[in-house]
């Protein structure tokens, strides 16, 4: 499991591990049933707190990614993949929520937001179908 | 349960700090062992009647020099090196290691007094000598207070212990003036001050007994000096004809049980506080080491150095007057009295002796320290001149203060004397020429061991070995008129040597760090 | 409830004419991994110093594990780890030998557990302090705090002068040596960001005093950069804690702690305004150097570009 924290960065410590963990999950790089490191293997593995690492398990237990097995140690959820999407679209709510909020106070309104996602996604199918088509 | 037996914990806080405080000692104990082996050896010369002075000469210049010497180290030696705060987080009251300490310095102290004197004994014994030869080469040899307190069939067992009583004195008052200084050299300065302002009191007190003719005062006076440091060894020598021992042994005692119980109670004491700026006490952080050699860089080296050897020779000038002072009184009932000038002079050469050892060491004393050496040393253009700035300066500092003193002795009535002789032009050259050899071995052996005390010893018997060479290979060996120009060929030669060695040695940073 | 293991309570503590702690109050429970921040020459030093009776205080009261270090120093150095910054040991001595020195000084000294860490750290027994690296010497000093298992470990800036790799090296040292064996750990350091992953509390000391104790990751949530009209920041300026202000033209940010408070006001009365989230360092630094007042005249000061 490769996680990667950046110090000093504005995201939180917890917050940076649980979205690479969720992301993991959505991915499929981390599969059900499969074994993660216990919390104080990954706390000396990315020389983190203990306690936040015990906190960042007990959320993604609450969220519903990972469970907790008595003696056995932390796994991935059974449900885990559709539980992380729910985990990332959350976040992409609140991200798209931020972008929005840049976007008006640089005097864009909304017509022009619209309008610029919609290239946004245009650019990507294009990229999609080139892709599909050379290979 | 240890796969090494070497690697067993120690049983006790003794055995730890025993432990501790032996190895740091014990080379230099070895070395004093060595030096006075040696010197002992080559002052006899194989000749009997020699040998009350050779002795004498011997133990009262060791003991004075080596109770000075680890008497400052016992003080400083931990501060100097950076041990002092571990030391002091240790679980233990920090009097524990402060008492050790002390304890194992006075064994290094002892031994070599000890080993003198029994070497003497037993050359004494396998030599069938004349005895009384040996008792009038002692009479007028060894001093008057030792052959009073001891007895003049006991000299040399007299000189042995009046040789531990000194240098127990010295160590015990040294260290204890000395204590919590941020380095040997401070404490060596500021304790040097200490014990001479005692004897400048006794001095004075002295004076007025005189000037009044109180005996009382007399009397008071005389037992104060076996309470002053060093005092103990003139033992109960300057007692007079009716007056009993004790008030001498009790106050010798008494002063030296407190300025012990002083040492014990401050050591350590107080938590070292972190040396934040470097821009306080003169430190080198205030010189522009990036810019280009400038003249205000030059005057910040030039002030600094004088900042350092400044005080030491005041000091060592102050208390070369006091003594000398002191010495006029004491002696003015002796018929052999000299004038104050040669009083002066004569003192001057002795303490200026040492003072040039201490003050050779300190010119680079920080230089050779680890972190500052390798910060400056990568400034290769300036080294040069770093060097030779500090090096004449600290000279200048020296010459200028020795030169007044020797100016205001050739001022004194009598005083053209002492430039009487038909040679006095070489001679005070010569003398000039020594000293500047002195400082300038002193400050090389300083580089190359990094310790006081390998400095020192080092220093002074390579001068008493250079000074035995030069004797035996230009005085015994070339004609008369030869000899002069023989000896003096051969301090230059040495004294080039020796400014190249110390100059090569700072720059490139030469020498180990003698623990 | 347990007592804390560290309990200081108004200490004021002046070196001469200079004054390093005013009133300074603190507590640290057990189990805590607590870290302690603050310029260089802010007074971290003092107060650990203080803790360990090295120095002593002028006024108030200090309890490190029960006992007043000012009349049971060796008590409290019996039961505590001690790193100093800059740790400079008997360079003569090889690193077996020193451990075998301080065995007897520690009544619950576990001579095995000393060489197991040794081993741990990489510590070379037969080699001299001398010749250690700066690395080495660090993780010695750790071996020394830690063999006598003791209940509080303090350390000075034990990161000092460590390259990054080292310094990683260390705190999962840290992590896994004391806070896995429920140590409590008082860390003293001027690396904000480095302190945050390892730590569960940090304290900000400015001029002898405490200005801000809280958990790590809550004092990202708590103190925030706002954004707004200069006079809407007038009010703000009121009913807030500002802790640093940066003038911009018609507008002003803001360095504000408690910031969801602020931020229901600015809701409340519709104001305008812009929220940045700030890393570790520029919170520190509005805690330490920041102005609280004074932007209501200030012009715009040049702009500084930091990479």
């Amino acid at each position: 499991m490769l996680l990667r924290i950046e110090k000093g960065s504005a995201v939180p410590i917890s917050r940076q591990i649980i979205g690479q963990i969720a992301m993991l999950c959505a991915s499929g790089k981390l599969q059900p049933s499969q074994r993660l490191p216990s919390v104080r293997e990954l706390a000396r593995e990315l020389a983190v707190n203990q306690n936040t690492i015990l906190r960042v398990y007990e959320r993604l237990v609450s969220d519903g990614l990972l469970e907790m097995r008595h003696g056995q140690g932390t796994f991935v959820a059974q449900s885990a993949k559709s539980n992380s999407r729910t985990v990332h679209r959350e976040r992409l709510i609140e991200e798209l929520r931020q972008l929005a909020r840049q976007a008006l106070s640089l005097g864009l309104t909304t017509e022009q937001i619209h309008d610029l996602l919609a290239q946004a996604l245009d650019q990507l199918h294009k990229q999609a179908t080139t892709a599909e088509a050379s290979s | 349960m240890f796969s090494n037996q070497q690697q067993r914990p120690m049983r006790t806080i003794y055995h730890s700090l025993l432990w501790k405080e032996w190895h740091e000692h014990k080379w230099k104990l070895a070395m004093l062992v060595l030096v006075t082996v040696l010197l002992s050896l080559l002052f006899w010369r194989g000749e009997p009647q020699m040998l009350p002075v050779a002795v004498t000469t011997l133990l009262f210049g060791y003991s004075v020099l080596a109770g000075l010497f680890l008497g400052m180290q016992t003080a400083a030696g931990e501060r100097g090196r950076g041990t002092m705060p571990f030391l002091q987080t240790l679980p233990v009251s920090v009097r524990k290691p402060a008492a050790i300490k002390v304890l194992m310095a006075w064994v290094t102290a002892f031994v070599p007094v000890l080993l003198v004197v029994g070497l003497a004994y037993a050359y004494l014994s396998s030599y069938n000598s004349d005895s009384a030869t040996l008792t009038a080469m002692a009479d007028s040899s060894v001093p008057q207070v030792v052959l009073d307190t001891w007895g003049r069939q006991n000299w040399l067992l007299g000189t042995g212990l009046s040789g531990i009583l000194c240098v127990t004195s010295l160590l015990i008052w040294m260290a204890a003036a000395g204590v919590n200084r941020s380095d040997e050299i401070r404490a060596g300065a500021i304790g040097f001050l200490i014990m001479a302002s005692v004897w400048v009191f006794i001095g004075i007190l002295g004076y007025w007994a005189e000037e009044w003719k109180s005996s009382s005062l007399d009397h008071t006076v005389r037992v104060m000096m076996s309470a002053a440091a060093g005092g103990p060894s003139i033992g109960g020598g300057n007692r007079g004809p009716r007056e009993s021992y004790l008030p001498f042994v009790a106050a010798a005692v008494l002063s030296h049980g407190c300025v012990m119980a002083w040492f014990l109670v401050s050591f350590g004491r107080h938590a070292v506080r972190p040396a934040r700026t470097r821009g306080g006490r003169g430190k080198i952080g205030r010189i522009d080491w990036l810019g280009p050699p400038r003249k205000s860089q030059l005057t910040a080296i030039i002030w600094k150095q004088v900042s350092e050897t400044g005080p030491l020779a005041v000091v060592a000038a102050a208390a070369i007057l006091a003594m000398t002072s002191l010495a006029f009184w004491f002696d003015s009932g002796s018929q052999s009295r000299g004038s104050y000038a040669e009083l002066l002079a004569g003192i001057a050469l002795s303490v200026g002796f040492l003072v040039t050892v201490v003050a050779g060491m300190g010119v680079f004393l920080e230089d050779v320290k680890p972190k500052i050496g390798i910060f400056r040393r990568s400034r290769p253009v300036n080294v040069t001149m770093w060097f030779v700035v500090k090096y004449c300066t600290g000279l200048m500092v020296l010459a200028i203060t020795f030169g007044a003193l020797f100016l205001l002795a050739f001022l004194m009535p009598n005083g053209q004397r002492l430039l009487s002789s038909e040679y006095a032009g070489e001679q005070v050259a010569a003398i000039a020429l020594v000293f500047l050899l002195v400082y300038t071995l002193s400050m090389a052996c300083y580089c190359l061991g990094r310790q006081p005390i390998f400095a020192a010893v080092t220093a002074i018997s390579v001068f008493f070995l250079g000074v035995y060479t030069v004797d035996f290979l230009i005085f015994r060996s070339l004609p008369a008129d030869m000899r002069l120009f023989g000896a003096l060929a051969v301090m230059v030669v040495a004294q080039v040597a020796l400014t190249a060695l110390a100059w090569l040695a700072v720059r490139n940073n030469w020498g180990w760090n003698i623990e | 409830m347990s007592t804390p293991a560290i309990d200081i309570q108004a200490v004021h503590k002046s070196f001469r004419r200079h004054q390093v702690l005013r009133g300074m109050t603190l507590q640290v429970e057990r189990g805590q991994t607590f870290a302690f921040l603050g310029r260089n020459g802010a007074g971290k030093t003092t107060t650990i110093q203080l803790l360990l009776g090295l120095l002593n205080r002028d006024e108030g009261a200090i309890r490190v594990l029960g006992h007043d270090p000012e009349n049971e120093p060796l008590e409290v150095r019996a039961k505590v780890g001690y790193l100093a910054e800059d740790q400079t040991m008997y360079g003569w001595m090889k690193c077996g030998d020193i451990l075998r020195f301080m065995a007897p000084f520690y009544p619950t000294w576990d001579h095995d557990l000393a060489l197991k860490y040794a081993k741990d750290f990489e510590v070379p027994l037969q080699t001299k302090i001398k010749h250690l690296s700066k690395g080495q010497n660090v993780r010695l000093g750790l071996v020394l705090a830690l063999a006598h298992r003791p209940e509080l470990v303090i350390l000075d800036d034990p990161a000092l002068g460590l390259d990054p790799i080292m310094r990683k090296q260390f705190n999962r040292d840290l992590i896994t040596h004391l806070q896995g064996e429920g140590r409590t750990v008082f860390y003293s350091s001027h690396l904000l960001y480095e302190v945050e992953p390892v730590a569960d509390e940090v304290a900000i000391l400015k001029e002898g005093r405490i200005v801000r104790r809280s958990e790590t990751e809550a004092l990202r949530r708590d103190v925030k950069q706002i954004i707004l009209g200069r006079q809407a920041a007038g009010l703000l300026q009121e009913k807030s804690t500002v802790l640093d202000f940066r003038p911009d033209g018609d507008d002003v940010a803001l360095t504000v702690a408690g910031v969801g408070i602020a931020l229901e006001l600015l809701h409340r009365d519709g104001v305008e305004h812009r929220v940045v989230d700030l890393d570790l360092d520029e919170i520190f630094e509005a805690y330490v150097t920041g102005k609280s007042h004074g932007w209501e005249t200030a012009e715009d000061q040049p702009v500084a570009i930091e990479t």
